[in-house]
């Protein structure tokens, strides 16, 4: 009698010991191009945030499933097909209107957005945020907003005479790199004043994308079809090429190079100036030190302001079908929340989501190793531009650099480059 | 009782033991061992072909099926422009890659086969090193040495007095890199399969060559490279499927450029799917190309059949 009541009382106690974790445990997958247990201060971030949802959470578990960047939106609406999509995942920004045209996301408005004041939206409300409205709410908020601009050495400017604000202007920039630019004794091009890179992988929004913009406000027509193939964007693609062919400022070898070519050569101090985005500024910085790397906008032909350039960035989103979908939405505003947005900022190098976070902390942001992402979040906040939230299309960069390819390596006739790689993108966008 | 004469005789009779299973019961074995690699085989390849080609008959934007749409991203993939230039280049590119890959993993496993035992190793070691290594290692490193400005390449170039020559700015040049690279990732192995052709020669043909007073480059044309057809063939097979959906060499290489020169199927199809996100005409060429892999596999299975 005895034997049985200790067996009884054995397997009470293993039900009651495995019932709390039956019941309370939830693991929530993401997928993510960061690796929590990688050294780069945004995932040593994301795992910060996570931890710190975590203990906020008992029985929750957020478990990261680290992509390869290029393939993790394809990919999620694979898995989403088959099934087998995260619950959180992280969707490159232009092709958010396509995700959420698959049914993909869940309009994060139905959680935890319906709740916001209008004082939480204006905190966040830029170009990023009216983006993610897709026809009847907000499906992400964005994290790792880069912001296409100018990346230059400072201390060459300085010792140069150079005062940064020459920047803002098309011939400021073109007299500053040409300044820049070093020859040794044999004519050999030591140092490039503007770095650039052409080459259809890995692009970056071109020069001419921005002088375009400027002119005509507009990158595409009412039907989403590329709109560059007129005077003003064969005015665009000649200003850009002039600075290889005329100025000589930026190396012929262009063609040849893409943006992670650009970091490279800047680190080697083989560029003073390049065309790069701001969230690789805290790399450069950690590689030259925060006294030599500004950040600043494209320029433009006014002079007095930025002309309008390429954002990237990553939405976070909860997948539509996913078992938890409210805890992966609390997930997600707690990444965005303003203490998660300080970290972002403040400990990993990513430009605030907050308006609040930069007035908060604008003796911390005003400093010169800070600098520029208050300077990357004025400029995305000013001066970005993103296509129609209509047009799901993709290749922009990728036709212009085309263009200029051929041009400069195929003898194209400018025009007819353009008239190309506009062709092309319509068709590979199903537009014709 | 049963006689030791009796069980031997069907032995000798039939070749096969008369308590062993029949031949029918040899192939139901036979095909038991083999089952799981060809589940594995099919289930992998062959099936996801079979969805591929099921999904290439539908409009996929969203990566989910809308509509039927028959053969249309097929006759759409067909229009384009740029495709029968992708090909072209396609073809050169494994065509010259190949030749080039088996005319210097001939000269070199003639050379190393006229070496001493511990010598020919080290050097086998040495040229298969390419082939082994990651390939997406390899393409970094030797986009490296080519990338302009500071490639060590471009450095040695510079110092021989080439000044301003950057190879990866001029189509012609720029394929010539994506051909010398994956050159350099294939010889290793071309040379391994054609040292085993090499070893496989009876040295009496080449002492009864001698004896008629052949010469060398007589020996080569008459003795060794009949008797390596087999090994070459197999090589340039196998080269041609590998250079022929190779996406690393020019996505990391040269990616694609300049003005498109090195853009060859794999990476344009790469580039559909991934940049482009236009999976309509991505499955299709990919139907397209595993086509074009089976047929080069039959070819492969023919040519080793009949010089087996």
């Amino acid at each position: 009698m005895s034997w049985k009541r200790l067996m009884t009382a054995i397997i009470m106690a293993v039900i009651l010991a495995c019932t709390p974790r039956i019941g309370w445990t939830q693991t929530l997958r993401m997928w993510t191009m960061l690796d929590p247990n990688g050294k780069d201060p945004r995932e040593i971030a994301l795992k910060k945030i996570i931890g710190q949802f975590e203990a906020a959470n008992p029985g929750v578990t957020i478990t990261v499933e680290p992509q390869i960047w290029d393939q993790m939106t394809t990919k999620f609406l694979a898995a989403n097909q088959a099934g087998t999509a995260p619950d959180i995942t992280w969707v490159n920004v232009p092709t958010l209107p396509q995700v959420v045209k698959a049914g993909a996301l869940a309009n994060l408005d139905d959680y935890f957005m319906k709740n916001w004041t209008a004082r939480d939206v204006a905190d966040l409300d830029d170009v990023f945020w009216q983006f993610s409205f897709q026809g009847n709410g907000h499906y992400g908020i964005a994290h790792s907003r880069a912001y296409a601009g100018l990346i230059y050495r400072i201390d060459l400017l300085q010792q140069a005479g150079i005062n940064p604000d020459q920047l803002r202007s098309w011939p400021g920039l073109i007299a500053a790199a040409k300044k820049l630019t070093v020859r040794d004794a044999a004519g050999n091009v030591t140092r490039w004043g503007l770095g650039q890179a052409y080459l259809i992988d890995k692009p970056i929004e071109p020069l001419a994308f921005s002088m375009i913009l400027e002119a005509q406000k507009h990158l595409l027509d009412d039907q989403c079809r590329a709109d560059w193939a007129n005077p003003v964007g064969l005015n665009a693609m000649t200003a850009q090429l002039d600075m290889v062919r005329e100025d000589k400022i930026t190396p012929p070898g262009a063609v040849s190079l893409n943006v992670e070519d650009l970091y490279d050569q800047f680190a080697a101090g083989r560029a003073a100036i390049i065309r790069g985005t701001s969230v690789r500024v805290p790399k450069m910085i950690g590689l030259l030190g925060a006294d030599k790397v500004g950040f600043t906008g494209t320029p433009s032909f006014a002079g007095d302001t930025f002309s309008p350039s390429g954002v990237g960035g990553w939405y976070v989103g909860a997948w539509s079908k996913g078992k938890y979908i409210a805890l992966a939405a609390k997930f997600i505003e707690a990444m965005s929340s303003p203490q998660s947005d300080r970290i972002w900022s403040m400990e990993a190098g990513a430009a605030p989501n907050r308006k609040s976070t930069v007035a908060e902390n604008a003796t911390w942001f005003a400093e010169p190793a800070h600098a520029y992402l208050a300077a990357a979040s004025k400029l995305i906040s000013g001066y970005s531009w993103l296509p129609p939230k209509n047009c799901a299309v993709y290749g922009w960069s990728e036709a212009l650099n085309g263009a200029a390819q051929a041009i400069l390596t195929g003898g194209a006739e400018p025009a007819a480059a353009l008239r190309r790689a506009a062709e092309q993108f319509d068709r590979q966008n199903r537009l014709q | 009782m049963i006689r030791a004469g009796a069980a031997v005789r069907p032995l000798l009779d039939r070749g096969a033991p008369s308590w062993g299973p029949s031949a029918r019961g040899r192939n139901a074995d036979g095909a038991a061992y083999v089952a799981p690699a060809m589940l594995l085989i099919v289930s992998c390849l062959y099936l996801p072909s079979v969805y591929a080609f099921f999904y290439s008959l539908f409009d996929i934007r969203l990566l989910g099926t809308t509509h039927f749409v028959g053969l249309a991203n097929y006759v759409f993939l067909g229009g384009d422009p740029e495709l029968l230039a992708i090909i072209g280049r396609s073809a050169g590119f494994t065509a010259c890659a190949v030749v080039l890959a088996i005319a210097t993993a001939l000269g070199v496993a003639l050379w190393i086969h006229t070496l001493g035992r511990f010598a020919a190793m080290l050097c086998q070691i040495l040229v298969v090193v390419p082939w082994v290594i990651s390939p997406i290692v390899g393409a970094l490193l030797f986009r490296w040495v080519f990338v302009n400005q500071i490639g060590l390449g471009l450095y040695a170039l510079q110092r021989l007095g080439l000044r301003g020559f950057d190879p990866l700015s001029s189509p012609f040049s720029g394929m010539a890199v994506l051909i010398a690279f994956a050159c350099w990732r294939t010889v290793g192995f071309a040379t391994i399969l054609l040292l085993a052709g090499l070893k496989g020669i009876p040295k009496d043909f080449y002492e009864a060559a001698s004896v008629d007073g052949a010469s060398a480059l007589q020996k080569l044309w008459s003795i060794t490279l009949p008797q390596l057809r087999t090994p070459m063939l197999i090589t340039l097979v196998i080269l041609t499927l590998s250079n022929l959906n190779t996406v690393e060499a020019p996505l990391v290489v040269t990616g694609g450029g300049p003005n498109l020169a090195t853009d060859i199927l794999p990476l344009d199809l790469y580039q559909r799917a991934f940049a482009q996100y236009d999976f309509n005409s991505a499955v299709a060429m990919g139907v397209g190309m595993f086509a074009a892999n089976i047929a080069l596999a039959l070819i492969y299975v023919r040519l080793v059949g009949r010089n087996a």
